[in-house]
């Protein structure tokens, strides 16, 4: 306590501005803050959590959320109280240069450390994860796994065979619902994708006919027009009838679940089902099972994979001996829902008490999940651990969420640079003056916009407009004998309007020096000019605001001698 | 030779034994010397007089040898006082032949105090704040000495220093605010601490340095603010009814301290103050400015506005206007007026008191209080 008093003293004797802000001591709090979310980002993260969580999401579906915001904002007001008490520019005292400036960049300071918090616990999960496991030593696992996964269904619940691929092309008779394709030759084939047979809410009827597969095909043409129409053909087959599901094998249908790099690249992420897809590819050592009906083989490798999943706690019940048999006897045609009808495995249950265990011992239980996979394991806790560990590798958070926190954070700082000089009465006034006169502005600009075409340059030109008189006036009030609470109110508006006006005039800029023009091939196309990528750079974009606002608050000094 | 006559008066306040006034007066020497050391011999000084181990005598002899230390210290001294604060036609109005002040034309000079004196609305505040640069004037012009040593109106107010009747709430410690207000201009480290609690120890608030606002009396409260002002170093005081909510003896002691310093050697201060208690501003002030409706007279004005020399007596009696009037049946009475507290009479002839007080005994009238305003705002007020 001494130590700390000595400090406070000699930062009120030396240095009166980092006094005023308290920004050591918000530091150290911001600090100790974002240590404590580190360890609990850290405590959270064993074994359990990366099969049954998500690094990713966990923050914002959780209490920890909760926890930031209570503690960001019982901080914020504890540093309010103590910033508010004394002030140096409403007893008029000298203020050393750019006080305004050092003060916004204090509060900056301080803010974002109360934000951070978020950074410092994504950084705790990951930490741990990383030092829990090696993913160099933990991508051993992959080859086990797909050699494995071939033989197994994909998870305890709904029986499917995602993640299997089909050849390309799919040996089935198909037709083309695009006639206008120039020659099939030169397309490249995408994955086929698969509706299961007899499953009818995922058959689809084209021209009268059960449509089970399709595939993408895509062509380069040197012809830029017909770029759009010619990239993408869809090709949709159906079984004909030679052809059953029995005969599609596991040799067409084995694929590979995880890739080598499956640790090292970022996943696509697939828009319509809402999941990270990741690529598939087929893996010859499965191939070679089959060929040789190796049941030895795929036993092995059956219990590798259990072994696996002894590691890593995942709960299973799998009978390599009895799966394997099943699969020879029925010559690997692979799984489909008869095999997992409900007659067909509750005989199989009956059988085996360790599967019964697996379904809480419960028969009825078992039976009420339809089409439940005879043999089982959590492939589900198995997926999150591997995508736990991936994550733990990407970069520790995007640049929307820096740009998010950076942005909150000034415009908090802002704000509290304003409560510094603004009288509170005068701050109240500004916000529905300010406000009725933007609806007013906008209710022109929508009248003007029924007169002419809508058109956004008319938008930010009336913006523009508004936002520079605002600014004008309040110069003109601050150098003459305005009264002094209208300067006030004039004033707070012109801070509202300062940090906005470089983005209204760079965005004017780029609206008016656009040049739109039919191509060759009779497209609609747009050529920007550099303000167009002023616009996309955020810290360029940011740093013309901030200079905006520094240059503004320049005015301070003015409006605080101005005499009434 | 100012210091010199500052440190022979503190010493014979010494001599006779007037402690309080002396040390007050001793201080002021200090910090005229502006010389680190001196400081803390006056903080120690402070420090063993407020502790049990205090004896007069010692303090004394400590005092003495402090004393001819300071009488020995080189000081340069200012040959002239300038001009802070001229007006000239002053005029501030509000709205179309309503109520206007001025015009004003006045002088203020570094050392010098000012007195405004007036009934309530009559615009002592308004010209305090103009004074100030807090508020504008509609005609005339007002011109500050040092405003060419600065660089912006806001500069310019740093140095103008006003202090209004309701003083704003602080918060945390006196001594931290003390602190605050020096490090903003420019005393930092051990010249913050020194000169901090000289002002503390001057102001007599040394009990008081940790206490907050709310444990303090209005007084106190008035003192804090001086010895926040005078951290300033300001070249001009304005202070808005600093007497108000003070006991009789605080007043009296303020009024000192703001003549004492204001005679700084190293920083002399021009000082304007308004008040309600006229005669103990009279007593202090160079100059006295009655506002009445907004026009000023001053108070040197009212001997001169009168065509022939007179006496004006304020008086309170215990006996009836008839038998106050035989008593003084051989004095030539000019006018008698009874306000219902007091009479005052105006008698023909300069310093006439004694002739009243000779009536007064002869007719064995007991005075309850008596008071020559001849040369005082009060006639004004009394008009």
């Amino acid at each position: 306590m001494k130590f700390i008093k000595r400090f406070d003293t000699y930062l009120l004797e030396n240095y009166p501005l980092i006094w005023l802000s308290k920004l050591p001591y918000v530091v150290a709090g911001g600090l100790l803050l974002n240590l404590v979310f580190f360890l609990i980002g850290f405590g959270l993260v064993d074994l359990n959590f990366l099969k049954n969580d998500s690094i990713g999401y966990y923050y914002g579906n959780s209490i920890v959320v909760l926890l930031h915001v209570i503690s960001a904002i019982i901080a914020v007001t504890f540093w309010c109280f103590a910033l508010f008490k004394k002030n140096a520019i409403r007893h008029l005292y000298p203020i050393q240069k750019a006080y305004f400036s050092q003060l916004f960049l204090h509060f900056f300071i301080g803010i974002f450390l109360l934000m951070a918090p978020y950074f410092s616990f994504q950084s705790g999960l990951v930490t741990k994860a990383n030092l829990m496991y090696d993913v160099n030593e933990v991508k051993k696992d992959f080859p086990i796994i797909n050699k494995a996964m071939a033989f197994l269904p994909d998870g305890n619940e709904n029986y499917s065979l995602s993640n299997r691929t089909y050849p390309k092309p799919f040996p089935v008779s198909y037709f083309d619902l695009n006639d206008l394709t120039p020659n099939a030759k030169e397309l490249v084939f995408h994955d086929s994708i698969y509706y299961p047979e007899n499953h009818i809410e995922n058959n689809d009827t084209i021209d009268g006919k059960i449509v089970q597969f399709y595939t993408l095909g895509s062509k380069k043409v040197k012809n830029n027009c017909d770029w759009e129409y010619n990239d993408y053909i869809a090709r949709f087959h159906h079984l004909n009838k030679d052809t059953t599901i029995h005969f599609q094998s596991l040799y067409n249908y084995s694929a590979g679940l995880y890739d080598a790099d499956y640790f090292f690249k970022k996943p696509s992420y697939d828009y319509e089902s809402g999941i990270e897809e990741v690529e598939k590819t087929a893996i010859s050592p499965i191939h070679q099972l089959l060929n040789t009906r190796d049941k030895r083989g795929i036993e092995t490798a059956i219990r590798a994979f259990k072994e696996i999943l002894n590691t890593y706690e995942i709960p299973y019940f799998i009978d390599e001996h009895s799966l394997t048999n099943y699969l020879i006897e029925h010559n690997f045609h692979s799984f489909n829902f008869q095999l997992v009808s409900q007659n067909a495995w509750t005989k199989q249950i009956l059988k085996n008490k360790g599967l019964l265990a697996y379904h809480n011992g419960s028969i009825a239980n078992f039976i009420s999940l339809e089409k439940q996979a005879p043999f089982c394991f959590s492939k589900e806790k198995l997926d999150n651990f591997y995508d736990n560990l991936r994550i733990a590798q990407l970069p520790l958070t995007s640049d929307f969420t820096i740009y998010i926190v950076v942005i909150i954070s000034l415009i908090i700082a802002y704000v509290f640079v304003l409560f510094e000089f603004t009288p509170f009465i005068q701050f109240i006034l500004s916000i529905p003056i300010f406000g009725g006169l933007m609806i007013v502005n906008f209710m022109f600009t929508f009248l003007f916009a029924f007169a002419n075409a809508t058109s956004s340059v008319l938008y930010l030109s009336q913006y523009l407009t508004v936002s520079l008189a605002i600014l004008y006036l309040t110069w003109i009030s601050l150098h003459n004998s305005w009264n002094k609470k209208f300067t006030g109110i004039l004033f707070n508006m012109g801070y509202f309007v300062a940090p906005i006006i470089p983005f209204l005039l760079i965005l004017l800029l780029d609206n008016l020096t656009l040049y739109e023009y039919h191509d060759t091939c009779n497209n609609w196309k747009t050529d920007y000019t550099i303000f167009h990528d002023m616009i996309q750079n955020f810290w360029l974009m940011l740093s013309l605001s901030a200079i905006s606002c520094i240059s503004y608050f320049k005015l301070i000094r003015l409006l605080y001698s101005k005499p009434e | 030779m100012l210091f010199q006559q500052k440190i022979n008066s503190t010493t014979t306040h010494f001599q006779n034994k007037d402690i309080s006034l002396g040390f007050r007066s001793l201080i002021d020497c200090v910090l005229d010397t502006q010389h680190l050391p001196f400081y803390q011999a006056i903080i120690a000084l402070t420090e063993w007089k407020e502790s049990t181990a205090y004896a007069e005598n010692e303090f004394l002899d400590r005092v003495a040898q402090l004393t001819s230390e300071l009488a020995n210290f080189p000081i340069n001294e200012p040959e002239t006082r300038t001009t802070l604060i001229t007006t000239k036609s002053l005029t501030k109005r509000y709205g179309q032949k309503k109520f206007a002040i001025g015009p004003i034309d006045i002088a203020i000079k570094a050392g010098e105090v000012w007195g405004l004196v007036g009934e309530n609305g009559n615009g002592k505040t308004t010209l305090l704040r103009i004074l100030a640069k807090d508020l504008s004037y509609n005609e005339g012009a007002l011109s500050i000495e040092f405003e060419k040593e600065t660089t912006d109106e806001y500069d310019l107010r740093t140095k103008l220093t006003y202090i209004p009747q309701r003083t704003p709430k602080w918060h945390g410690s006196l001594k931290s605010n003390l602190k605050f207000t020096a490090a903003h201009y420019g005393i930092k480290g051990e010249e913050n601490e020194l000169l901090v609690l000289m002002m503390i120890i001057r102001f007599g608030l040394w009990n008081f340095r940790n206490h907050q606002w709310n444990e303090l009396s209005s007084g106190y409260k008035m003192r804090f603010e001086l010895a926040r002002t005078f951290l300033r170093a300001p070249k001009i005081l304005l202070l808005d009814e600093p007497l108000a909510n003070l006991d009789v003896m605080a007043q009296q002691l303020i009024l000192e301290d703001l003549k004492s310093l204001s005679q700084s050697i190293s920083n002399p201060i021009g000082i304007v103050l308004s008040s309600q208690q006229l005669f103990e501003v009279e007593k202090i002030a160079d100059s006295v400015l009655f506002l009445s409706n907004g026009r000023p007279t001053f108070l040197n004005e009212i001997a001169s506005e009168q065509e022939s020399v007179k006496t004006v007596i304020e008086l309170e009696v215990s006996c009836s206007r008839e038998e106050l009037i035989a008593a003084f049946s051989e004095i030539t009475i000019l006018e008698l007026t009874f306000n219902g507290g007091v009479y005052m009479i105006t008698i023909e002839g300069e310093n006439r008191m004694r002739a009243i007080m000779s009536a007064l005994i002869t007719h064995h009238i007991d005075a309850k209080y008596i008071r020559d305003i001849s040369n005082s705002t009060r006639r004004l007020f009394l008009k």
